[in-house]
């Protein structure tokens, strides 16, 4: 059996041998037991004189003496065990009952829940006696209970009954010894706990409702899983399935949601589908694969739940709903909800509603035991409320409206608004977080409305338990165990509950045994079965690859073996199903084998499966089991067939051996080493030395340093170090050059031809630079940050022969220079010049088709602007002879060549005694600001014109660098704002 | 077909791991075995699978780049090749 299902079970068997509202002793009664002396004395701290008096008298003590003597004899007598048998002889029938309540509870209650049990059958009058009797008695102490154990001497005493704090709440610990030697009659028993036993409901039969029961809810969970294994439903970050998913889910259910699902933000706001939800999921029939975030369908557990009978599953199932996250208290029609803080609010969080469930449950089947309840009997719904209440009032809620240290410091020392009460707080006395339609404050003659009027008036913890853990009570009956076909709940015409009844199933579910129906149509089956096996078999399969199942619902199991591998048509007395390629192909993929769908075919059809079904089933599983994939394995490998052949021929090779793969290899069940250690020898000198065991190669672990670079394109594999699987990955982009096998080691060169074979199989660079990275030796921790172990050269090639690189493209062309690099920005922005531009190879450099040049130089001589080709740099003679004069220039008569040398002359000499104005020529420049590219390429020009000597020059510079302000001229510097 | 024009590993095809030495044990291996040689030798020509061969174990069987599963897979499913996924 599943462990979650012998959990979810076994949590419910406990309940048949405890009373009702039973819970575990208290573990604070072993401490109370085994209290040091100076501890002992703070249960007396605080009691009057009169107090200890009393407890002094009932323990047949001296009463006269002094407080100090009184508390010491007290302390002295307090684990007496005759003491304590006397004090418990001595009680009250109304005390006994207190005690019996006290030690049901666990031992340790909250004082005011002890209080409201007993006031509810016995008044306050005789709730304060009994509180006095089993405090004078020392049958009980009181106590607070901390983070750090348990406290005495905080609870504020003074009478017997006088008992206080501001802190967390007063409880009752019971007198350790009082457990083992109080045990009430089992008369007693009965009528503690059935004080106000159930009775029929007299008034004329209610209408039986219409809530889908127990057959709809396992249609759904058939449906519901079947979604889960054929469709990838990922988890939300809440780990459920999102909004998508569920809507589909609803769509497929026998019973929808009401109202609009997409209006529904979460899951969790659903009724029906989120509770068959949380079902499969504390079944874990459905589970998350938290490595992919899917949810996955347990076929085992979905097997073995389809597969119990009826009244097991629905106690399966009431045991997941005990401890699942589904909220009925939220769901109550008649309550409104404010948004208040968790430690403010009672609305009880998971852990007090699974309590209350058990609580609820063990109720039931203590009725069942007693015979209360018989099925499909009415029983009156009022009186159950009544005697939850007796039995546990606070089995939902906390009750206890004395000083709560969490409230106190959660809340913001507000009181009660009447005008705005939004908060949801009213005072300690009453019920935090929420209203209740049923209990309108009395409207005002006059004015505006209040919210008490329309949505609630504040409940009282002391007389309110009907509307809101009655209505609890009524939604649970009416939702969750009617969905699981456990009770029915009848309202009457205004809709207020009236009347509730267990079924036949429930009962079965609660008893664990099978309903009387059950057992009937079990013996029927049986008997059919002995006379005409063939008639309770559940499948007509036909040749049109139509299948029925009958009665599924009786069926369920082989419902979902056929869900498998079949699509589902139409579900109703009978499901329809239609066997398809796809469907196959489905059931195969998901694990199922060819020959399991054609036996679970014929086995359980009435008429013979047609030939052409089984003939196209195993048609379609041959070809699906036509390459089997192993993911994962190991495999032996021999190093001769007779090895192999020795080793299979050993008794117990079938335990190792799953099969022989050829003659030198077999596929092996995984071995943790050969002495089961884990030190199974990795290397060839571990295994040498080891003799007889094998050598272990872990394709999984690609070692660094078991590949090194000898030279820029060898790689050598380490010896020692050497597998098929390394050598593959390096065979993939390069060459083999040598191998020694004796040695594991291998030598493999990186070559151009290799690099192509690696880019057709899809191979990078970066893939195989990845690879290498993890191969070669690592560099050192320490030192230079990233270490390349791949020699530049290396890289260059294998960028090259793996793609990174395109290749390159090569054209002949001239460069064309100007001193100017506007000029050659001005000449090709024009279109003419367009086409012959190849690019740039600088500012001042123009790359030029060498097919073009040609028309450009004589376009640009008509422009003015000769091109001196190759080797053709003019002479100064040549120069000036070519020279034109300037535009705006007075075109005098012809200069003769000594003219224009002397005026050449003039102007270099000229120019050199401009040189001096270069620097103010430059701080003019930069004092207009004008450090842009024209202005610097201008700067370039002039310096290059004047043909600046180098020292000048540099001297320019180092001035510059030593007075950067320079560079700024005569401007006057912007004050920072740092400098005022 | 012939491997070695796609790899140049010296254990692609049938060479021992270890000459002379012990059984080998091959940990954490993907193996594809198919029902014939010839489907094998089909799959290995109309798929990417001769890409993905790290060793050829028998005419039937070999062993596969473990890291390349995703992959490999669904390249066989839709050349109509696929195959049943042991765990």
């Amino acid at each position: 059996m599943q462990n979650i299902f012998e959990l979810l079970f076994d949590q419910l068997d406990k309940l048949q041998d405890a009373s009702p509202g039973q819970r575990p002793l208290s573990p604070h009664l072993e401490t109370l037991g085994k209290l040091p002396p100076y501890a002992f004395k703070r249960i007396l701290e605080g009691y009057s004189v009169g107090a200890l008096q009393v407890m002094a008298a009932a323990r047949g003590l001296d009463t006269q003496r002094k407080r100090a003597q009184l508390e010491q004899d007290l302390l002295k007598t307090f684990n007496d065990t005759a003491a304590v048998k006397r004090a418990l002889e001595r009680l009250s029938p109304a005390g006994r009952e207190g005690l019996f309540h006290l030690k049901r509870m666990g031992g340790l209650v909250s004082l005011e829940t002890w209080r409201a049990t007993m006031v509810n059958r016995y008044g306050k009058e005789v709730t304060e006696q009994t509180q006095a009797e089993l405090v004078g008695n020392l049958l009980a102490v009181y106590a607070t209970v901390h983070t750090y154990g348990v406290e005495f001497n905080f609870p504020y005493k003074n009478e017997l009954t006088m008992v206080g704090s501001y802190g967390s709440p007063v409880n009752l610990l019971l007198h350790p010894k009082a457990v083992g030697l109080f045990q009430p009659t089992p008369a007693e028993e009965k009528a503690y706990l059935q004080r106000d036993t159930l009775k029929p409901f007299t008034d004329p039969e209610p209408a039986p409702p219409t809530t889908p029961g127990f057959d709809s809810l396992l249609a759904d969970l058939v449906g519901i899983t079947r979604y889960f294994e054929q469709n990838k439903v990922k988890a939300l970050v809440s780990g459920e399935p999102g909004k998508r998913d569920y809507q589909k889910l609803n769509e497929g259910l026998s019973v929808k949601e009401p109202g609009d699902v997409k209006a529904a933000k979460k899951m969790e706001e659903l009724g029906r589908l989120y509770f068959l939800w949380t079902l499969l999921k504390e079944t874990k029939i459905v589970s998350l694969n938290p490595s992919n975030d899917l949810f996955q369908v347990n076929q085992a557990a979905s097997e073995e739940f389809f597969a119990l009978p009826r009244y097991r599953q629905a106690r399966l199932l009431l045991g997941a709903w005990v401890r699942s996250g589904f909220n009925e208290f939220r769901r109550i029609p008649t309550l409104h909800f404010y948004r208040m803080s968790y430690y403010e609010t009672s609305l009880p969080d998971t852990v007090k509603t699974t309590q209350a469930r058990f609580f609820l449950l063990g109720l039931l089947d203590f009725y069942r035991r007693q015979e209360s309840l018989l099925p499909e009997v009415w029983l009156d719904f009022p009186r159950l409320v009544r005697a939850v209440r007796d039995l546990d009032t606070a089995f939902l809620v906390d009750h206890d409206n004395s000083a709560n240290q969490y409230r106190q410091g959660y809340r913001y020392e507000y009181d009660y608004d009447p005008v705005f009460p939004s908060q949801g707080y009213f005072g300690d006395e009453y019920y935090a977080g929420f209203t209740s339609s049923l209990k309108l404050a009395p409207p005002k003659s006059k004015g505006v409305r209040l919210a008490a009027e329309i949505l609630g008036a504040p409940l009282k913890l002391g007389e309110d338990f009907a509307l809101v853990e009655g209505e609890w009570l009524a939604q649970v009956i009416a939702e969750p165990l009617s969905w699981l076909g456990i009770a029915e709940l009848a309202r009457d015409d205004k809709g207020r509950p009236v009347a509730f009844r267990l079924t036949d199933l429930g009962l079965a579910a609660l008893a664990d045994r099978p309903s009387e129906r059950e057992r009937q149509q079990t013996e029927i089956h049986r008997q059919v079965s002995a006379q005409s096996p063939d008639l309770t078999k559940a499948l007509l399969v036909q040749p049109n690859f139509d299948v029925m199942v009958l009665a599924p619902l009786e069926n369920l199991a082989l419902l979902r073996q056929v869900d498998r591998f079949a699509d589902q048509t139409s579900m109703g007395d009978v499901a329809l199903y239609r066997i398809t390629k796809d469907s196959v192909l489905r059931g195969l993929r998901s694990g199922l084998r060819g020959d399991e769908i054609s036996t679970t075919l014929q086995d359980n059809s009435r008429v013979p499966v047609a030939s052409n079904v089984l003939q196209s089933l195993g048609d379609w599983a041959a070809e699906f089991e036509r390459l089997v994939l192993y993911e994962s394995c190991e495999v032996l490998e021999t190093p001769d067939s007779a090895t192999l052949d020795r080793l299979l021929a050993q008794p117990d090779a079938a335990r190792h051996v799953i099969k022989r793969l050829g003659p030198t290899f077999a596929l092996v069940k995984p071995v943790r080493g050969a002495a089961g250690n884990g030190l199974e020898p990795t290397n060839i000198s571990s295994a040498a030395r080891n003799g007889g065991l094998p050598l272990y190669l872990d394709y999984q672990a690609l070692r660094p340093g078991s590949v090194s670079f000898e030279g820029p394109f060898l790689l050598k594999v380490k010896p020692g170090a050497g597998n098929p699987y390394l050598y593959y990955r390096l065979g993939q982009f390069a060459d083999l050059e040598s191998y020694a096998p004796q040695k594991f080691t291998a030598t493999f060169r990186l070559t151009a031809a290799a690099g192509q074979r690696a880019q057709q199989q899809g191979l990078t660079f970066e893939s195989v630079i990845k690879f290498l990275e993890m191969v070669l030796p690592q560099p050192a921790r320490r030192g230079k940050s990233s270490v390349d172990p791949v020699a530049p050269d290396t890289l260059l090639a294998l960028k090259g022969w793996l793609g990174y690189y395109s290749p390159l493209q090569a054209e002949p062309a001239l460069t064309i220079q100007s001193t100017q690099a506007a000029q050659l920005r001005d000449i090709f922005q024009l279109e003419e010049f367009q086409s012959a531009l190849l690019g740039w190879a600088g500012p001042n450099i123009a790359l030029v088709r060498q097919g073009e040049y040609e028309e450009v130089a004589a376009r640009l001589a008509d422009l003015g602007m000769p091109v001196n080709g190759p080797g053709e740099t003019p002479t100064f003679e040549e120069t000036l002879a070519n020279e034109k004069p300037r535009r705006g220039k007075r075109s005098g008569p012809e200069e003769t060549v000594a003219e224009r040398e002397r005026k050449a002359r003039e102007k270099k000499e000229a120019e050199q005694r401009a040189q001096p104005n270069l620097r103010e020529k430059l701080a003019q420049q930069n004092g207009r600001n004008a450090l842009n590219l024209d202005s610097i390429l201008d700067l370039m020009d002039m310096v290059a014109g004047h043909g600046v000597a180098p020292e000048e020059l540099e001297r320019l510079l180092e001035d510059l660098e030593d007075n950067p302000d320079l560079l700024w001229g005569n401007r006057v510097r912007r004050k920072r704002p740092w400098d005022y | 077909m012939d491997l070695k024009q796609f790899n140049s590993s010296p254990t692609l095809e049938g060479a021992t791991t270890w000459e002379g030495g012990p059984n080998v044990v091959h940990r954490n291996v993907a193996l594809l075995e198919c029902a014939s040689p010839s489907i094998l030798e089909e799959a290995l020509s109309a798929t990417p699978l001769k890409f993905a061969v790290v060793r050829r174990i028998s005419p039937a069987v070999v062993l596969v780049d473990h890291a390349q599963l995703g992959e490999l897979v669904k390249f066989l499913t839709k050349k109509g090749y696929e195959p049943r996924i042991i765990s």
